[in-house]
């Protein structure tokens, strides 16, 4: 090692923080000063940088078959909605089953986590269940943020000691996780589980049905059955999982409207009535009786932002050209 | 190549992609993204862009430097956001990810890489793991300092030690090479 003068580490130490992400914003003000000073600073800077880049590329690899594969099936899927008149997209089951399975599941939690806090009474859990009509947003002690739809349930210890993050949960819950490589985060559903390192995905789980979906909206997501069946899914990517049969499949995800309940924005490119209707059912938690003659060609582009039910309606009656009336607490179309 | 492509010629464009680029590509936007993650979606995305403009890709010649071009700019892009994202603005920091982006238009140096690798074996033991689990595991200071049982400060002082002895190895490997460059220049003269 050679002898370095303490003024020529200053902005060795700076580099060095600002490499590592480490710095603050006033430090990265007196790095960039220090490197428009001149010429040689600027060249000592870029080297360095190069040296850091140069050095990761070693240790580092990146899996070009699966990255093709899965372009492929992305490729296929495009094709066929692009080729299809209609858009079929499986009925979503967990809707309805919201009110029937609050009860049971709020009571499933209590006695799940009273059992727990005996046998652990180390690490305190916290249970968060939402009972209201809004999104409840529960920050980690991790960092992380999760939101969650009505009736849906979280459990967490106050503090992730060891070398995971585990937490269990109930309904739908939005995850944004806090990049840890090093402590991945494992959701424990039933007897599956879902594992990120730091990514943001949605996940629904059906605790009467067994079944649960997992939607990524970015990062890479494992999805595990207890026999150890699993696919991993990033961006775009859905993947559903059977926990009786320990089925678990992956699809590309072609709900864009998966998130409204979180973010209070429908979304409709170019929609035909059916899955209009689908969606603003979900999101609003309505019934709505439509007869299947209604003109398919007729297609809607809108964003309804935070918008309340009759609103929606409003427009949809004028864009389809049709009467929606509310009879008891269903929404009923008329040509 | 004037005319568009037909459907089977753009499969093989897309498959040699993924076998010829993919795997650099993806480097090259982990220089400024630190996360595998990320890189291998932006570097995806562009992908499927282009697919979906197949119909105008026209030549394949210039194909390589418009991927580099794209995620580039596409990281760009991503960092801003980022930055924007974490509410304070931190003007400068994005000032130099734009400097590290537009100085590295070489994208392949499997020389410097190597001698890279070789000047990190040859560095001091505590100050070699440090900078290997920061660069290679990606860990913050905090987590290095408690895996270690060192101070932050002692962590930060490795990694600044590491650096300036990694450029002073590779400053004796640019001499060289100015030196075996002249001596052939030399010799054609003569």
């Amino acid at each position: 090692m050679a002898i370095i003068k303490n003024k020529q580490m200053e902005h060795l130490d700076l580099i060095g923080k600002y490499l590592t992400e480490e710095s603050s914003p006033q430090e990265n003000e007196s790095l960039l000063a220090w490197i428009t000073l001149n010429h040689e600073n600027k060249q000592e800077f870029l080297e360095i940088c190069n040296i850091w880049n140069a050095g990761k590329r070693i240790n580092t690899s990146f899996d070009h078959t699966k990255a093709y594969n899965s372009f492929l099936r992305k490729t296929q899927e495009t094709a066929s909605v692009d080729d299809a008149t209609t858009i079929a997209l499986q009925p979503s089951k967990t809707r309805q089953l919201w009110s029937r399975i609050a009860i049971p599941v709020a009571a499933a939690m209590v006695i799940s986590f009273g059992l727990f806090y005996i046998f652990r009474p180390t690490t305190k859990q916290n249970t968060f269940a939402n009972t209201s009509n809004s999104v409840q947003t529960v920050k980690l002690p991790d960092g992380s943020v999760a939101y969650l739809h009505k009736s849906a349930s979280l459990t967490v210890p106050s503090e992730f000691i060891g070398s995971t993050r585990p937490v269990s949960m109930n309904g739908e819950i939005y995850f944004e996780i806090a990049k840890n490589k090093v402590k991945p985060f494992i959701i424990s559903i039933g007897t599956a589980s879902v594992t990120v390192k730091g990514t943001t995905f949605n996940v629904a789980y059906d605790s009467v049905k067994g079944n649960c979906n997992v939607i990524v909206n970015s990062g890479t997501v494992v999805l595990a059955a207890q026999n150890n069946n699993s696919v991993t899914l990033t961006k775009t990517e859905k993947g559903y999982i059977d926990i009786k049969t320990n089925h678990v499949t992956e699809t590309i995800n072609d709900d864009i409207n998966f998130l409204s309940w979180k973010t209070g924005v429908l979304v409709f490119k170019n929609a035909d009535y059916k899955q209009v209707f689908k969606d603003v059912e979900r999101h609003y938690g309505i019934t709505i009786n439509c007869p299947s003659d209604l003109d398919g060609k007729l297609a809607l582009t809108a964003t309804f932002d935070h918008e309340n039910v009759n609103s929606t309606l409003k427009v949809i009656e004028l864009m389809f050209n049709v009467k929606i009336d509310k009879q008891n607490s269903i929404f009923v179309v008329r040509k | 190549m004037s005319q568009s492509l037909n459907n089977s010629e753009a499969e093989q464009i897309f498959a040699d992609i993924y076998k010829k680029h993919y795997h650099e590509l993806c480097i090259y936007a982990i220089r400024f993204l630190k996360d595998e993650d990320e890189a291998e979606e932006i570097v995806q995305e562009i992908i499927f862009k282009l697919w979906e403009q197949r119909e105008q890709l026209e030549s394949v010649n210039s194909l390589r430097s418009y991927l580099y071009r794209s995620v580039h700019n596409r990281c760009l892009n991503y960092i801003k956001h980022q930055l924007h994202k974490n509410k304070y603005s931190d003007k400068a920091y994005l000032e130099m990810k734009k400097l590290e982006l537009e100085s590295t238009e070489d994208y392949q140096n499997k020389e410097l890489e190597e001698k890279v690798h070789f000047a990190i074996s040859e560095l001091p033991d505590r100050c070699k793991e440090v900078f290997q689990m920061s660069r290679f595991e990606g860990k913050k200071n905090k987590e290095i300092s408690e895996h270690l049982g060192i101070s932050v400060k002692a962590v930060e002082a490795n990694i600044t030690r590491a650096l300036s002895s990694l450029r002073e190895s590779l400053d004796k490997y640019l001499k060289i090479e100015l030196i075996v460059i002249m001596a052939v220049f030399l010799r054609h003269l003569m």
